[in-house]
């Protein structure tokens, strides 16, 4: 078997130089700003998203406006996910909490000073990051999916650490689930807002507040779909934590 | 001759490395008998998807695709199309690890084990 796997292994990392080596006109050079990827739309969006959609961000400009679909269902995508997770797993029973809770001899092992310190001292800097990288998703670096993951990466050390358990707050399962739905509907909501204007789906021009240029209106639009996105996000890594952590025993 | 290496390495290097990932992980996905074992290999070959299309955005002596003052034209700028586009794989991916895990929490439950072996029972794989 194992001799099997090392052949294998063989074979395909020649298989993948050879491929390189015997097809070296598919592939561009890498850095070459001629390249077929690196022309057409790429250009228009590196020339125009600024004039189009008054993000500083190309990436934010292109996922959230010129995107906004794809982003969308996107989210759908990680809502179904969470959603499945819990329909999977609904039937197998919960492990009770006094089993789940890690016993006495392993407990010294997810636990102590450095953890604990490390603890307080690491996840108020995580969700201050987090809120940073949602604020700087529009101008500067940062977005909606990897505030979401941080803010989910604070309440996953807390529910993980048993000194701290739940400090932040327990939610269920099912009370994750509906936050994530929560975020996938604020998405909907600010692409349903411009069709009582008389604009398109997701079309920012036509959002109904008062602005005076048309950038500013994108620029709440784009904040207000990363707020869905944030929101969807975090309750769905949060609803599979909890979903697999809830039937989880730590015997061994 | 080494001149020739040399090039070819610095403009399609990445290339290779980027397949034989995505060939370890496809052989890990078929050849590891652990379920776990399988998530792992096909998370790989994801994160190898994802190199590659990085890599196609690369542009010498590009910067981050943030706009700076005074600084114009699409040849300043990194191409910002792989990146947007690989933020939503690294979600699915996420996604489907998830949902990964709860199968393989489902299976556990059902058969006890999650060596492919014991479940299929004869050991057909040798």
């Amino acid at each position: 078997m194992e001799k099997k796997k090392i052949i294998g292994a063989a074979v395909i990392i020649l298989a993948a130089v050879a491929a390189v080596i015997w097809a070296p006109d598919i592939l561009p050079a890498v850095g070459d700003a001629e390249s077929p990827v690196n022309s057409y739309l790429s250009t228009y969006y590196i020339e125009n998203s600024l004039e189009d959609t008054g993000a500083h961000n190309m990436v934010t400009a292109v996922l959230a406006d010129y995107r906004g679909f794809d982003t969308l269902f996107e989210t759908c995508v990680m809502f179904l996910a969470g959603i499945t997770a819990l329909m999977v797993l609904s039937s197998t029973a919960k492990v009770d909490k006094s089993q789940r809770e890690i016993q006495e001899p392993y407990k010294a092992s997810f636990s102590g000073t450095v953890l604990d310190t490390a603890f307080r001292v690491v996840v108020p800097i995580i969700v201050i990051y987090a809120f940073y990288v949602f604020a700087h998703g529009e101008t500067s670096l940062g977005g909606g999916f990897q505030a979401g993951a941080l803010l989910a990466i604070a309440y996953m050390i807390d529910r993980i650490i048993p000194n701290f358990n739940n400090s932040l707050g327990n939610m269920t399962e099912e009370a994750a689930a509906m936050t994530a739905g929560v975020g996938v509907f604020i998405y909907i909501l600010t692409g349903l807002l411009p069709m009582f204007n008389g604009g398109n789906f997701l079309q920012y021009e036509k959002l109904p507040f008062g602005a005076e240029h048309a950038a500013e209106l994108h620029s709440t639009g784009i904040i207000m779909i990363e707020i869905g996105v944030v929101v969807c996000v975090m309750a769905t890594i949060i609803n599979i934590l909890e979903v697999v952590l809830e039937r989880t025993e730590f015997d061994d | 001759m080494i001149d020739i290496i040399e090039t070819f390495l610095a403009e399609k290097g990445i290339y290779m490395m980027t397949f034989v990932l995505m060939g370890l992980g496809i052989l890990g996905m078929i050849s590891c008998g652990n379920y776990m074992k399988k998530i792992m290999c096909m998370n790989i070959m994801q994160v190898s998807i994802i190199f590659f299309f990085l890599a196609l955005g690369q542009k010498e002596q590009g910067t981050l695709p943030v706009f700076v003052e005074n600084l114009l034209g699409a040849d300043a700028y990194i191409n910002p199309l792989p990146h947007a586009l690989m933020l939503t794989a690294i979600v699915v991916s996420l996604g489907t690890t998830g949902v990964a895990l709860a199968l393989l929490m489902k299976i556990k439950g059902i058969y006890g084990t999650i060596e492919e072996e014991e479940i299929t029972g004869e050991g057909w794989r040798k």
